[in-house]
């Protein structure tokens, strides 16, 4: 039988949020045997093999397809798509590790502030000293790709392995292209952000491996975890409103979107709730009481079906 | 048919004119190579590093090979021709790796006999594609030298020349710099900053600058010193905008898309109502369509010139033209062009002499003709 392999964070700030968005889905991780802990599982799902990886082994196995699934950054995705072919599915966005990815140059360069400019600094210095400028990164096609579109024809790349934002000043490089959250790391070693440098906007998802065995229970078991994951998100965003079940429901429900509306119970988004209780309580004169919903489960499943129709979509190869 | 037998065919045609067969090595160094095309080619490269940490890679091209052979005076500037693998990564699955390139380079001439052998190159080329259907073909000419002329002649301020010839071979082309140029006209970039910097001495100015870094608690990290950012920031405030009607005469001089009969009355009629002059170049252009005029290759008469055409690379100076398969983009079954001033570069000044190539894909002529 195939388990279905879910890798996760091994470390750090994104293992902790992960797990704590697993936990509030109601499917906490529990750490399994072994000593080393590489391995875990989730009681409530059957068949669910959890792998704690590092960021970019969870990319690779993905791509290679030996996990299923795995949470991780949509930076780490669109850069290993570029060469890696089409192999990777973005299932669902989790909320947290949002980052940016941008260029960034030292603060003192006050002639550059776009990547136009970047350009023709770089002609300059490329005819004067006889090298281009070079740009130290851990993305080094997404940057690539971004610095020709851009037009930026004078530059070098420099794989970084450590923390690139500390590359200029170590000599190693110009300029940097590199993941940010609050801006705080780049302030703090002399580098600006360029006005047109965002590349792009990054948070973790749970990602799906075209390429995995899908064979067996696999697919049945990621209906599941998609199942709750979908119906724990419906709950977060709905409010259940209750009421006098004998009192008639007043026409102007009918006009609201995204409503399920039945004698003595609605449910809402979240954001028209209050609103909508008010109006309600003073039409029916009868007290509304608001709770929260905490799943939402409904038959269909878009997320499911889209998962399902990028799988197919691939050619084995 | 195979890749093989037209590849036979087509050597045995470029044969025909007295040039040397030359096989380049197959391994050369990445170096040169990437300085020559930068990013963009480096990840189309077959590209290793050797045991003591220098980048080779594998021959992208004919031309480089060849040009570094001259540039290093290995061979005399020559005509030579050649027949043989290239290696390039692609992003498109059903492209290889490896395929076969056929063509000429021919290191000679001077000022006065650039149309004669500019002429002579095409009608080889093109005669050698004979078996590729005319109707399924679309032949593009341009010059690369004309752009220059008209920057030049337009008299710009500043750095914009520089940056619009920059702008010319790079992938976005220089309408989108022109667009940009015509947006800050209105929003001139006199800042404070600049413009006080500007106003005072050089050692002032610097001064200036120490302060302001010293108050912006930034330091100077990296390869750029002080000085190259204030001579950059004075050289902005002392850079006008472009007058819009020179932005409209460039507009207007890039969108021209004429066929060959036409295109020297076109260039024409627009220096005259430009007020612009680069008759040196026209000149030079009149007197190679001239020739082929007069004794038309295969493909000629359907072709088009257009002021935008150009190559990728920024080492063609000069006539470029290129036989495509209509509806099949950008993938050129034969891209020529001159480049008089690659093989200088290449020597870093040592070495120079002016240059005309011709690279033909036997894969996509034998596409076209099926």
């Amino acid at each position: 039988m195939t388990s279905l392999k879910l890798a996760i964070p091994s470390k750090g700030r994104l293992k902790d949020q992960t797990e704590a968005y697993l936990a509030d889905c109601g499917l906490r991780v529990e750490t399994g045997g072994g000593t080393r802990g590489y391995t875990g599982s989730i009681a409530s799902i059957s068949g669910l093999e959890v792998w704690f990886m590092s960021a970019s082994e969870i990319v690779r196995a993905l791509i290679s397809g030996d996990v299923h699934l795995g949470v991780t950054g949509e930076d780490l995705v669109r850069e290993a798509t570029i060469t890696s072919g089409d192999t990777l599915h973005l299932c669902v966005p989790l909320g947290f590790g949002s980052a940016r990815l941008v260029v960034a140059v030292p603060r003192f360069w006050l002639d550059v502030e776009s990547m136009s400019d970047l350009d023709d600094v770089g002609a300059v210095h490329a005819a004067r000293d006889g090298r281009p400028l070079r740009v130290a990164t851990k993305y080094m096609n997404l940057a690539r790709e971004y610095f020709i579109a851009a037009g930026v024809r004078h530059f070098r790349l420099v794989e970084s392995t450590g923390a690139t934002e500390g590359a200029p000043a170590n000599g190693v490089a110009d300029l940097i292209v590199d993941i940010t959250t609050t801006g705080q790391t780049l302030a703090g070693n002399g580098l600006k952000i360029l006005k047109d440098g965002e590349i792009l906007k990054s948070e973790a998802h749970l990602v799906m491996s075209k390429r995995s065995n899908w064979s067996g229970h696999s697919v049945e078991t990621l209906r599941t975890l998609l199942d709750v994951i979908a119906a724990r998100r419906r709950g977060r965003e709905m409010r259940i409103l209750t009421f006098d079940r004998a009192r008639p429901l007043p026409e102007w429900l009918q006009g609201i979107d995204d409503l399920l509306a039945e004698p003595g119970i609605v449910r809402c988004p979240n954001s028209v709730a209050s609103d909508l209780s008010r109006r309600l309580s003073r039409d029916l004169q009868s007290p509304v009481t608001i709770t929260t919903a905490d799943f939402v489960f409904l038959p269909e499943n878009s997320i499911f079906d889209q998962a399902m129709s990028a799988m197919n979509a691939v050619p084995s190869s | 048919m195979t890749v093989s037998t037209i590849s036979d065919d087509i050597a045995r045609a470029i044969g025909a004119s007295a040039a040397t067969q030359i096989e380049p090595p197959v391994v050369i160094r990445a170096r040169p190579v990437v300085d020559l095309s930068g990013e963009a080619l480096r990840a189309r490269l077959c590209i290793f590093s050797g045991t003591e940490g220098t980048e080779y890679c594998l021959r992208p091209d004919m031309t480089t090979a060849i040009a570094g052979l001259v540039a290093n005076r290995e061979r005399p500037a020559a005509r030579y021709r050649y027949d043989g693998l290239v290696f390039r990564l692609s992003d498109d699955p059903t492209e290889g790796v490896e395929f076969r390139q056929t063509g000429f380079e021919w290191f000679e001439g001077d000022e006065d006999s650039t149309p004669t052998i500019d002429a002579e190159a095409i009608q080889l080329g093109l005669s050698a594609l004979a078996q590729c259907p005319e109707e399924r073909c679309v032949l593009t000419v341009g010059d690369v030298a004309l752009f220059g002329a008209v920057i030049d002649s337009m008299s710009l301020p500043g750095t914009w020349p520089a940056r619009l010839k920059r702008a010319f071979s790079s992938l976005r082309g220089p309408v989108d710099l022109l667009k940009a140029a015509a947006a800050n006209a209105d929003a001139p970039d006199q800042s404070s900053l600049n413009t006080v910097l500007a106003a005072v001495s050089e050692t002032e100015a610097e001064d200036a600058f120490r302060n302001l870094l010293q108050l912006m608690g930034a330091q100077q990290v990296g390869i750029r010193r002080a000085g190259d950012v204030i001579s950059r920031l004075r050289e902005r405030a002392a850079t006008a905008p472009i007058p819009s009607e020179k932005i409209a005469a460039l507009e207007e001089f890039l969108s021209i898309d004429t066929p060959l009969t036409n295109a020297v009355a076109v260039l024409k009629k627009f220096g005259k109502r430009s007020g612009l002059s680069f008759t040196k170049q026209i000149d030079r252009l009149e007197r190679t369509l001239a020739i082929l005029d007069n004794d038309p290759p295969p493909h000629w008469r359907e072709g088009r010139f257009r002021t935008r055409a150009t190559h990728r690379f920024d080492y063609y100076d000069g006539l470029v033209f290129e036989l495509a398969a209509s509806g099949k983009g950008p993938k050129p079954i034969l891209a020529g062009g001159r480049y008089d001033g690659l093989v200088s570069r290449l020597s870093g000044g040592e070495m120079a002499s002016r240059a005309i190539g011709v690279a033909i894909r036997p894969d996509r002529a034998l596409e076209c003709i099926q």
